[in-house]
């Protein structure tokens, strides 16, 4: 029981309970067992809210010990439990709704009460890796004015004299063709711009300045090729120039609308040339393809062209005239160009489709015509053989022509010969190519099959191999927790003390045996004798019986037997009777223990006075209700 | 012989494999694989039959015909299963080379070798004619007239089949069109493609014929450098091929197509209507033969032909070139003077 009542206080002190001053289960009292009961259900049950302080009035308390009672059924507590359990029970009572309590704890509730110094270093770890984790998301950008300067293969800290100057670098690189640039270059930071200038620090702000410039020009090129259309065929260089010209012509334009220019067109078109030539004020043509000085020069004439205002103003009028008819001139000579140039195209197609319909029976005819060669040339190959073997005389033509015949025959049976040959030859090759053919099949799917065995094994090995993996990181994490856990020993001692137990129990059950085998002889023992000693009282009896009828002396005996048996009778009943008092006196006694730890008079009176007071209450209640 | 060219024996084996086994004198490599491509063991219809055990068809400039049949003799080869005999040649005539086949096929599945086959086709070249194994027939060339390949294939169900159309059908052979013939049976095409030149029988040309092409780059090369031709296909997407033809005509579905290209050709005119009323009489006239009814279509188209030639007679009597003006002056209606431009052009009696 003290170990109960220990590990009852123990767990009860983890959970928060003030359990400081109490020893023993015995020290409880009514608020710290509820305040024990709410924590354990709180830890237990995710939603459980109740207070920890008992309220005054007893209805009240009344009602949160049925809470508690009702949460303790839920949980599964079998037995008897109401609000009484927890305003006025006894000890055993109590101790038996905290183990069954502190059984259905999860684990996490240990834990988390567990080691106190674990908790803490925990504690201060989450910490430090908030902080760590909040400072590398900052960007910290070194402090500007303390840059790292290389003197003497030594990094020493300098201040800068203030604004940021770049250079253009000179970075190492080992693929390029020349040996100064692969070799003997050094790195960057040991390269001395200005050994006078080694307060300036030009390294930081141009290795910035360096690399942002190559990620500008990567991001340039690849929104340029995201919004490059191929109908344009343009480079990026192209593209460039032209997004950069649109972009000065708008900035111009909106620049121009700003300040109102006099002598702009009211349409102002986006093109750079157009808004620069709007620009000048006689209207002048863009430079172009002028050179330099005939720019200039126009440049003086539009000068002077002041100086002599009169004259420009009265001819002015005259060539302008002139232009415009010369202009209807051109006009009409183009329109009568025109039109010749129409005709002629018109005249030219339809020569185009009758040489078209045309080309359809010529290239018959060509056909037909090469056709018609091949034929005669190969007649007349054939002809021209036969008369050079008939060109002689009669007699030789025959001759000729008998050597034909000869030769064609030898021919024929040359190819006999041939073809037989080959036949069999082909056959031969042909079967053995079948042959193979067939071997490689079956190789073939043999090879697939063994291919397909070895990825199943070798998919089992993986499958293996990451199991295994699996269970030493398994393995490796128990070890650790079995060391992180093998500090108290008290557990080993638990357990040898229940082996102990165990063992006490085994041997106590042998002995209740031994007794009771004992007993169940004694009780054979009892029964045999009773019945031997019926049998032979009735076998007495009987023949004492005879003998009495003839001879009187033996009445007396026969009395005497009889008396004899019947008080013998009496003697072995009271002891029986004297036995299962003893029995029943002793149950009964075992019964007032278990009536006086249960403590029932003093909560009766306990509960005698609470019911007075409800009673009052209600009236005050009444009362005051009344009263509204 | 000096038509025959060559002679070759396909094999297909049990793995399915179809080989060139066996030529006489030689064959390009090509035109091997043409042939292997289209023999009947290659060509099997969905239950594994052949689709036509028979098949022949014209392409690099050659004629070839294939016979096929099963084979199972294990004393040639364990894995032959079936063997095809072609021939080339450079003329048009199916049931003679039929039966040349089905000698030489005899003779093979005889004598189980080639060597009498080559025996055989060699006879066939020097003395034009063939000893039919089995029997004391002989086979003689010279009984197969040229002519009669010509009209072996009757007229009539034709112009029955299209009706009132067929007059585009002949207007297409008469203005040397490109004619592109689908069908989804080889013995249909086969059959139609030969006859189509019977509507223009006064050319009397079946080179333009090409009974069964594949819609392979290979022959299409080939095809499309004739000006006109009457092209067979199995392939039904050949339609979509607006480039291969002025007229599509679909034996299955008895219709005919003609693209935006080639409508101008096919504008028809009072001389279609006479010529086409006279075929529909002739093929409905169950008492004319075929051979009649050619024969009377023929007649008209001729009458056509001597008629504008006599449009333009020169000074001496002989008639000369006929021209746009000529046909102007006669003031026949523009669609008439077209077709006639195009006739004249086709016959070779313009000149530009």
């Amino acid at each position: 029981m003290d170990e109960v009542d220990r590990i009852i206080i123990s767990t009860l002190g983890e959970l928060g309970c003030p359990v400081d001053d109490v020893t023993s289960l015995s020290d409880f009292t009514v608020a710290l067992v509820i305040e024990g009961t709410v924590r354990c259900l709180t830890a237990i049950i995710p939603d459980f809210n109740c207070s920890m302080v008992l309220p005054n009035q007893l209805a009240k308390q009344f009602r949160v010990g049925q809470q508690l009672a009702n949460s303790c059924v839920s949980l599964g507590y079998r037995g008897e439990i109401g609000y009484q359990t927890f305003l006025y029970a006894n000890l055993i009572e109590w101790r038996r709704v905290f183990v069954f309590l502190i059984e259905s704890l999860p684990k996490a509730a240990y834990r988390a009460g567990g080691d106190s110094s674990a908790s803490e270093q925990a504690l201060l770890q989450r910490r430090i890796m908030k902080a760590l984790q909040a400072s590398v998301q900052e960007f910290d950008c070194p402090p500007v004015n303390y840059l790292p300067v290389f003197s003497d293969s030594k990094m020493k800290f300098h201040r800068s004299t203030g604004a940021h100057r770049t250079i253009p670098l000179t970075l190492p690189n080992p693929d390029s063709d020349s040996y100064f640039h692969k070799v003997l270059l050094p790195p960057l930071c040991l390269q001395q711009y200005n050994p006078g200038a080694l307060y300036w620090n030009p390294w930081c702000a141009s290795c910035l300045e360096y690399l942002s410039s190559q990620k500008a020009a990567q991001l340039e090129q690849e929104y340029l090729q995201l919004h490059n259309t191929s109908k344009h065929g343009y480079d990026t260089q192209t593209r460039r120039k032209e997004m950069f010209t649109q972009k000065l012509a708008e900035g111009l334009r909106h620049g121009m609308m700003a300040t109102k220019h006099e002598n702009q067109n009211n349409d102002i078109s986006n093109s750079l040339s157009d808004i620069l030539t709007s620009f000048q004020s006689d209207g002048a043509p863009l430079r172009g393809n002028e050179s330099i000085f005939q720019a200039t020069e126009k440049f003086h004439f539009s000068q002077t062209k002041p100086l002599a205002p009169s004259v420009p103003q009265l001819g002015a009028s005259k060539p302008v005239e002139d232009s415009r008819k010369q202009r209807e001139q051109l006009r009409e000579e183009l329109t009568e160009k025109l039109a010749l140039i129409s005709q002629k195209i018109a005249s030219l197609e339809l020569e185009i489709s009758r040489v078209k319909m045309s080309i359809g029976p010529t290239r018959e005819q060509l056909m037909l015509q090469l056709q018609k060669n091949a034929e005669n040339k190969e007649l007349i190959r054939s002809k021209k053989r036969v008369l050079e073997l008939v060109a002689g005389s009669h007699e030789e033509g025959l001759e000729n022509a008998a050597k034909l015949e000869e030769v064609v025959r030898t021919m024929l049976a040359r190819i006999q010969l041939d073809s037989e040959k080959w036949e069999v030859q082909r056959l031969e090759l042909y079967e053995e190519i079948r042959g193979l053919r067939d071997t490689m099949n079956t190789s073939k799917d043999e090879l697939e099959r063994e291919t397909r065995q070895l990825h199943e094994l070798k998919e089992k090995m993986r499958d293996c191999a990451e199991e295994n993996q699996v269970k030493d990181a398994t393995l490796v994490q128990l070890r650790e927790e079995y060391e992180n856990v093998n500090k108290d020993t008290q557990r080993s001692s638990y357990t040898n003390r229940i082996m102990e137990i165990l063992a006490n129990i085994r041997k106590q059950k042998k002995e209740i045996e031994k007794v009771l085998s004992d007993m169940r002889q004694l009780q054979k023992e009892i029964n045999q004798l009773e019945g031997k000693v019926g049998r032979i009282y009735s076998l007495a009896d009987e023949k004492i019986f005879k003998a009495a009828r003839k001879d009187e002396s033996l009445r007396d005996l026969y009395k005497n037997l009889v008396t004899l048996h019947s008080t013998f009778g009496n003697i072995t009943n009271t002891i029986e009777q004297t036995g299962s008092t003893e029995r029943y006196i002793k149950d009964l006694e075992d019964q007032i223990d278990d009536e006086k730890a249960k403590e029932v008079s003093t909560n009766l009176k306990s509960m005698q006075k609470d019911y007075q007071l409800l009673v009052q209450e209600n009236e005050e209640m009444q009362k005051k209700v009344a009263a509204k | 012989m000096s038509q025959l060219v060559a002679i070759g024996l396909i094999e297909k084996d049990t793995e399915d494999i179809i080989e060139f086994t066996w030529a006489y004198p030689t064959m390009d490599k090509s035109i091997k694989e043409l042939l292997v491509r289209k023999c009947p063991p290659s060509n099997l219809s969905e239950s594994n039959q052949y689709l036509l055990p028979y098949v022949f068809s014209h392409g690099e400039g050659f004629w070839y015909y294939m016979l096929a049949s099963k084979f199972n003799n294990k004393e040639y080869s364990g894995y032959v299963t079936d063997i095809c005999f072609t021939i080339l040649s450079k003329d048009f005539h199916p049931e003679k080379y039929y039966d040349i086949l089905q000698a030489l096929l005899q003779t093979f599945l005889f004598s189980n070798s080639v060597v009498t086959v080559l025996k055989s086709y060699l006879s066939l070249f020097a003395k034009k004619s063939l000893d039919i194994i089995g029997t004391d027939k002989v086979l003689n060339i010279s009984s197969y007239d040229p002519r009669k390949a010509f009209i072996a294939c009757p007229l009539k169900p034709l112009i029955l089949q299209f009706g009132i159309e067929s007059i585009l059908l002949y207007n297409a052979m008469l203005l040397k069109c490109r004619v592109v013939v689908y069908s989804s049976e080889l013995e249909a095409l086969l059959a139609f493609t030969r006859t189509l030149p019977l509507l223009a029988l006064h050319r009397q040309n079946w080179s333009i014929v090409f009974p069964y092409v594949d819609l392979v780059d290979y022959e299409l090369t080939s095809l499309k450098e004739q000006p006109n031709y009457v092209a067979g296909f199995l392939d039904s997407s050949v339609e979509n091929r607006i480039d291969l033809y002025d007229i599509f005509v679909n034996i299955s579905s008895s219709t005919i197509t003609i693209p935006e290209h080639a409508k101008s050709r096919f504008s028809l005119s009072k001389a279609h209507k006479e010529i086409a009323k006279l075929m529909m009489e002739v093929a409905n006239d169950t008492g004319k033969s075929d051979q009649q009814a050619i024969k009377e279509i023929n007649l008209k188209t001729k009458e056509m032909i001597t008629n504008l030639k006599n449009l333009s007679i020169q000074e001496d009597g002989t008639p000369g070139m006929i021209s746009y003006e000529i046909l102007k002056q006669r003031k026949f209606t523009a669609t008439m003077s077209n077709f006639l431009f195009a006739l004249a052009t086709v016959e070779g009696l313009t000149q530009l």
